[in-house]
């Protein structure tokens, strides 16, 4: 049999652990249909059934509120996997619990795995799992996803729910009160429809106990509710009793979609007022949301006290006391400080460029290899520049960013899974949330400084959309290494007295603008969401290496899949463009090339910059390839041999001024293809791509435009 | 005689109160409820970060960050140290 297994859960409770050590490593990553979010899917064995597992979002509740949420309800009700395996983490029942019980809702069978059992024991704490299933009307297993712990009863569990299903009554979670108001919505909604398998009585009936019917596996009567969501299914029918918990809690998307009659909504209205204002005779003001979320946490609590359970106080765990010195007023960010600096020295520093250089090496010798081959067979010649000049440089070129790219991730895996990260970012938000960006941009945006490509892939770690989109289109402005060469030739032919002054002003422009933009943006486009930052201060843990090391390899398969695809093609574009005429003639003078032409088509538009020449149009141009390649370029077509001539050529193609100007272009232009195609793959949506390059474009030509004609009135 | 209402925000590290109200709205006040910030519920404050903002508090057993706009706006009364 074939079965399909919906895994859900919180944030931070070994989700991602269990799903990678139940399904190894033959697991497909790909995206939800029309949305941005991660979707991975494994098949593996239990037993004699072939399971699909299905890896849902982290989520805290399933209301219809994100991405996230919308895509895990919606999984569940409308594909209705077979069995709902829920991640529980043992060390915060109750805010895990609550999403326990809005699975169930969903009226699919759900297997509770319980996680992290060692650790409730190392508190002095304890749970009797029987009785907590026995209460719950779901399967409790419990588990240590980390140590493969319990994986055996945890399959037997599955396998049961998938061959026999249960699925418990949900009002039978709620209290009296709220019993009557859904029995009153369920009766205006219609009832249940006749051929329903069982009847509403059934339903509401509050039975002892002992006497609760897990054999009885109701089938769920559901109710259409077209448009309810994000994907649109008109199809989409959750189960009645959902429907009616989410009339109740004033749901007003709902209100809309279940197309009830006027007589249906007043009488609704009716059963909703009459439950607030029972409410409202113990909290003053409360309303029905509330009192629906309070009634779940008191039948959590209700199940833990079944189940045995006593919270321990609190006490001052080993956390606690390296909290106290990382997150110290005075210490937080000399420390932060050192964190990144020790990051930043491996990875750009020494370490880092000798790995480069290895690569690069490892790309040249390869290219040498080539040519010399293509050679020896007597291959004409635009097919040895196809290959070396285009192929090998192109692909090579990106491919050098690889150990840098991997000692980046293999830091940032390390201070994510200790628990690092999200201390660095409770340290930062207060500075960053100013610039309309969040705590956990900070690193992404540092970073930046050093390789745009590499900082923009690290925005992963942030976890609200919208402060990652905001981090990947401000990350450019931060001036990466590879501007630094071209700094360094202007700045020696031009200010050579001045030189570390004027490239310092170049770096604080770029921050300064990512900062205006920042703020323009958070007014505009990127207008704060109505959604609470809320995070989570994790136990410090010391990294599990299996699990590192798999980022790691996932990184690196992502990487040169890339390289391999998407590179691969651009490389051989941007060759064809520099290496034929318009007339699809081979050429080798850049002039004559459709670059060139290009080039000299544009220039004009370069004009009011200080730099309207066809061979600085160019220059530019193969700067999108690299950064550092507008310095062979211009080596090139100024037919430079060596960089002494090349200084005096640019000292006689530029002013001061229009040196300075185009150093400013250089900042804050598009950064490189390899840059851009991780934008376009990590924004994952072309509108907010397109965006972005427009912002970007638009930024470098204003700004430079104000330098270069101000910088005239100036000088004269 | 009455407690007054408190601001979450205006307790000190340490102190802990009992959730009165919930001056929020939408989703923002959804996302908090349904986080167990229920009125009835206490709520400590745990510390600070270094800037003051945002402030992690400790409820039902497991802690939580917020930012301080949202801590001013939730209530609480029975405060103790």
């Amino acid at each position: 049999m074939n079965i399909t297994i919906a895994l859900a859960g919180n944030p931070n409770s070994g989700k991602t652990t269990l799903f990678n050590a139940l399904t190894g490593s033959n697991q497909y990553v790909g995206n939800w249909a029309g949305v941005t979010v991660e979707r991975k899917e494994a098949v593996f064995d239990i037993g004699e059934d072939r399971a699909t597992l299905v890896d849902l979002p982290g989520v805290y509740s399933l209301s219809p509120y994100s991405i996230e949420e919308n895509i895990t309800r919606h999984f569940i009700a409308q594909h209705q996997p077979d069995v709902v395996l829920n991640i529980v983490d043992a060390t915060n029942l109750e805010r895990n619990l609550y999403l326990t019980l809005q699975l169930m809702e969903l009226e699919r069978p759900v297997v509770v795995a319980l996680n992290l059992m060692d650790e409730l024991k190392r508190r002095g704490e304890s749970i009797d799992c029987a009785r907590l299933a026995k209460a719950l009307g779901a399967p409790v297993v419990p588990i240590s996803a980390k140590r493969r712990q319990g994986f055996d009863a945890l399959f037997q569990a599955i396998h049961d729910q998938a061959h026999d299903p249960r699925t418990a009554y949900p009002a039978r979670n709620y209290d009296a009160s709220t019993r009557d108001a859904l029995r009153e919505i369920v009766e205006a909604l219609g009832g249940f429809s006749s051929h329903s398998a069982f009847d509403i009585d059934e339903h509401f009936e509050h039975r002892d106990q002992n006497e609760r019917d897990d054999d009885h596996s109701p089938r769920a009567d559901h109710r259409h509710i077209g448009g309810y969501d994000d994907e649109g299914d008109v199809d989409y029918a959750p189960p009645t009793m959902w429907v009616a918990l989410k009339l109740l809690e004033g749901d007003e998307l709902l209100k809309e979609t279940a197309q009830l009659s006027d007589s249906q909504r007043a009488r609704i209205r009716a059963a909703v007022q009459a439950y607030v204002a029972r409410g409202q005779q113990v909290h003053p003001g409360i309303d029905s949301l509330t009192m629906v979320v309070d009634a779940r946490y008191r039948r959590i609590a209700e199940l833990l006290r079944e189940a045995g359970y006593r919270r321990r106080e609190r006490e001052i765990s080993t956390s606690d006391k390296i909290d106290r010195v990382v997150t110290n007023r005075y210490l937080a960010f000399p420390i932060f400080l050192i964190v990144m600096g020790l990051m930043f020295a491996v990875t750009f520093g020494a370490p880092g460029t000798f790995l480069t250089g290895l690569t690069e090496s490892l790309v040249g010798f390869i290219g040498d290899q080539a040519s010399q081959g293509l050679a020896a067979i007597a291959a004409p010649e635009w097919i040895r520049s196809l290959v070396c000049d285009g192929v090998i440089a192109g692909v090579g070129g990106v491919l050098v960013f690889l150990p840098q790219i991997l000692l980046i991730f293999l830091f940032m895996s390390v201070l994510e899974d200790s628990g690092y990260m999200a201390r660095a970012a409770f340290i930062t938000d207060r500075l960053l949330r100013k610039f309309g960006l969040s705590g956990r941009s900070f690193i992404p945006m540092l970073m930046g400084f050093g390789c745009t490509t590499t900082a923009i892939i690290a925005a992963r770690g942030v976890e609200n959309e919208r402060d990652r989109r905001m981090t990947i289109l401000l990350t450019p402005f931060m001036s990466c290494g590879a501007r630094l060469p071209v700094y360094a030739l202007f700045t020696a032919a031009f200010f050579p007295n001045n030189r570390a002054l004027v490239v310092l002003s170049l770096y604080a422009l770029g921050m300064l603008m990512m900062i205006v933009c920042g703020l323009v943006l958070r007014k505009t486009a990127f207008r704060e969401g109505d959604s609470p930052f809320l995070m989570e201060l994790p136990p410090y843990r010391v990294p599990h290496a299996r699990s590192v090391l798999k980022r790691l390899w996932d990184r690196a398969k992502d990487f040169l899949t890339r390289a391999g695809t998407l590179i691969f093609a651009m490389s051989v574009l941007i060759w064809f463009l520099q290496s034929f005429t318009p007339g699809l003639q081979w050429t080798t003078d850049s002039a004559t090339s459709i670059f060139g032409r290009i080039g000299a088509f544009i220039a004009p538009v370069f004009a009011p910059l200080g730099f309207g020449q066809w061979e600085k149009g160019v220059a530019l141009m193969s700067g999108l390839v690299a950064k550092e390649a507008v310095v062979s370029t211009l080596q090139v077509l100024y037919s430079a041999g060596s960089s002494a001539q090349l200084t005096q050529a640019i000292a006689a193609h530029f002013t001061p001024l229009s040196a300075y100007a185009f150093l400013v272009f250089i900042l804050l232009y598009v950064p490189c293809v390899a840059a851009l195609a991780a934008a376009r793959r990590e924004l994952r949506s072309a509108k907010y791509f397109a965006m972005t390059v427009c912002i970007q474009l638009g930024v470098a030509y204003g700004v430079t435009f104000l330098v270069y004609q101000i910088g005239r009135l100036i000088v004269g | 005689m009455e407690e007054r209402e408190r601001a979450l925000k205006s307790l000190a590290d340490g102190q802990s109160g009992v959730v009165s109200r919930i001056a929020l709205t939408g989703a923002t006040k959804r996302r908090l409820i349904e986080m167990g910030i229920t009125p009835g519920t206490r709520v400590g404050v745990l510390k600070r970060a270094p800037l003051g903002d945002p402030i992690e508090i400790l409820l039902r057993g497991f802690s939580l960050t917020i930012r301080g706009t949202d801590a001013e706006q939730i209530f609480v009364t029975e405060v103790r140290p």
